[in-house]
């Protein structure tokens, strides 16, 4: 131990340490029993879940409150991740309000959640509640909410994938609020998910539909490189899914296949339906019959593609 | 010296004697204790859940998880805790002096705290995960040897901290040190994984994916998700790849202490 001489070559082996680093990813597998929708729904249900409340709110889960009060103009609705259904039934989305806005005026729902802020008849406070109503963010939560365009919640969203790279879902969102009027950035911001999880079959099934509508120029013209592209992305999306997709996946008992969720299933149909429908319109015909036919078995049936595949053979 | 003194005095010895004096230091001092306590009040909460009843092996899961991590976090605190005051409290004491009169040098001296530190947060580690994985039923299917994986690799993340802290120690005061240690090994991931997605796509892609490297990953160093997720244990090659890494990061940790060590004044 006198001697200097183990100095220099630990100091060399250390500047070589990136080539070794990469090569050291225990963590890097598929099937996460705790992720599993099931398993989380499960474990929600539990009065331990209910004693340890927040504690187990990840950076990322807070950031989501974040966003859902930005989109409502600052104005606090009560989380649509209903907390009674949460800590009675476990259910963690308790609505299909699953970061895709789909609920408009017309869609109003008599079960649309109340303000943080009560209203006045609500409100025990007097004077006192009178004034918050006044001077934070409140709308009456009668009248049908308003939404932003969602752009606003864009940097939330960079956060979250900044702060974890592996968060797929925040990729999945951000691009989805940014194709409307980024397109080209969108898909940008999928193509670094795609580095950072390259597992991830929902990434390059976004991105697709984002290429494809690329590839429709303005005049009607075909772009036939973002078509390749497309093409590219949709069979990447569906090879990594029917890798992915647990065999013999069952609808009705999802808690047997830790790992695979109904979101995921959800999507997987979405990559494949989308992958014939893009070989209908820029292939051909026969493929596009082919794919159908093959993606439903691998489903064990799909009605969706049963009857495009039916159309398509009535097809003169 | 005379010649049985010389003989006694071999290297080995007399790192077992730094670190010994540190062991028993570490069993004086109070943080042990507050661990110690923690630990109580977790196994008091599983032994009340137990009573209540664990209603499926999900929360089952989640609890083992939740007492194993919280295992590996206590240890690295003490870990840390312990490396980081070891010299600054000798300087300030003023035993380091005779303690480095003797037939010692520098290198052997920062080995023997080294161990001990690593020692402490090793039987700690243990101890308390223990007391996790023996209060905790289990209701899924888990790897045995997956959990030796766990145990080894956590020893190896406690020895790499231990390591980090003393070198701190030597370079920047005491509470900088901690707080430093503490945020590479919760975040230094994250830090990198931002600086790596900063990057991403740029000219300077390549070159912070390189440089980030350099910062230890200890989220690579926690096999408790594995484990609990009933994942299968490392194939050999891949946990020997792994030791490999931290023992290029120990000894570089080492040099730079022996180094910055051997120029500092007493």
């Amino acid at each position: 131990m006198n001697g200097a001489y183990w100095r220099i070559p630990s100091l060399a082996a250390f500047l070589l340490l990136p080539l070794l680093a990469g090569r050291v990813r225990p963590n890097d597998y598929e099937a996460s029993r705790r992720d599993s929708q099931t398993a989380i729904e499960r474990r929600n249900r539990t009065a331990i879940a209910a004693i340890l409340g927040g504690v187990r709110t990840s950076m990322a889960d807070m950031m989501f409150v974040k966003t859902e009060v930005y989109m409502h103009n600052g104005v606090a609705y009560m989380p649509h991740l209903n907390m009674d259904a949460l800590s009675q039934r476990g259910e963690v989305v308790a609505d299909d309000h699953d970061g895709h806005d789909d609920h408009d005026e017309e869609a109003y729902d008599p079960e649309f959640p109340p303000t943080v802020i009560p209203t006045a008849g609500k409100d025990f406070r007097g004077i006192v509640g009178e004034l918050e109503r006044r001077v934070r963010p409140w709308d009456d939560p009668d009248r049908p909410h308003i939404h932003t365009s969602g752009i606003e919640l864009l940097p939330w969203y960079r956060m979250m994938t900044i702060s974890d790279p592996t968060n797929v879902r925040a990729y999945q969102i951000g691009a989805w609020w940014l194709k409307g009027p980024k397109p080209e950035e969108a898909l940008g911001f999928l193509k670094e998910g795609i580095a950072n999880n390259p597992r991830a079959f929902q990434l390059p099934y976004l991105a697709g539909q984002i290429a494809a509508k690329l590839a429709k120029g303005e005049n009607g013209e075909t772009d036939s490189a973002r078509t390749a592209e497309a093409w590219e992305f949709f069979d990447a999306a569906t090879a990594l899914m029917m890798k992915e997709r647990p065999e013999g996946y069952d609808r009705d008992h999802p808690e047997n296949f830790p790992g695979w969720s109904e979101y995921k299933e959800e999507d997987a149909r979405g990559a494949v339906r989308f992958a014939v429908y893009f070989e209908r319109d820029h292939g051909s015909r026969d493929a596009a019959i082919e794919k159908a036919v093959r993606y439903s078995e691998f489903f064990g049936g799909d009605g969706v593609l049963d009857r495009l595949a039916r159309r398509l053979e009535n097809e003169d | 010296m005379n010649a049985a003194a010389r003989e006694s005095a071999t290297p080995l010895r007399s790192v077992g004697l730094v670190g010994r004096g540190v062991l028993l230091e570490t069993v004086r001092r109070r943080e042990l204790y507050v661990i110690l306590v923690f630990a109580a009040l977790f196994l008091a909460g599983v032994l009340v859940a137990r009573a209540v009843g664990i209603p499926n092996p999900e929360t089952g899961t989640f609890v083992l998880n939740l007492g194993l991590t919280l295992a590996l976090g206590a240890a690295h605190v003490l870990a840390i805790l312990t490396a980081a005051r070891q010299i600054p409290a000798e300087l300030e004491n003023r035993t380091i002096h005779p303690v480095l009169a003797k037939p010692l040098s520098r290198a052997e001296y920062l080995l023997g705290k080294w161990w001990a530190c690593t020692a402490t947060g090793a039987s700690t580690f243990f101890v308390l995960a223990a007391i996790a994985w023996i209060a905790v039923p289990k209701l899924e299917d888990y790897s045995p040897p997956m959990l030796v994986q766990t145990f080894l690799a956590g020893v190896l993340s406690l020895a790499l901290v231990a390591a980090l802290s003393l070198l701190g120690s030597i370079l920047i005061p005491h509470a900088m040190n901690v707080v430093l240690v503490a945020l590479v090994v919760w975040f230094g991931h994250t830090f990198g994984g931002f600086v790596v997605a900063r990057a991403a796509g740029g000219v300077f892609a390549g070159f912070a994916r390189w440089l980030m490297a350099y910062v230890p990953n200890f989220n690579k160093l926690n096999l408790v998700a594995r484990y609990t997720d009933g994942i299968g244990p490392l194939p050999p090659g891949e946990f020997l790849v792994m030791t490999l890494y931290v023992t290029i990061c120990l000894a570089a940790c080492f040099a730079a202490s022996a180094f910055a060590f051997d120029r500092r004044r007493l």
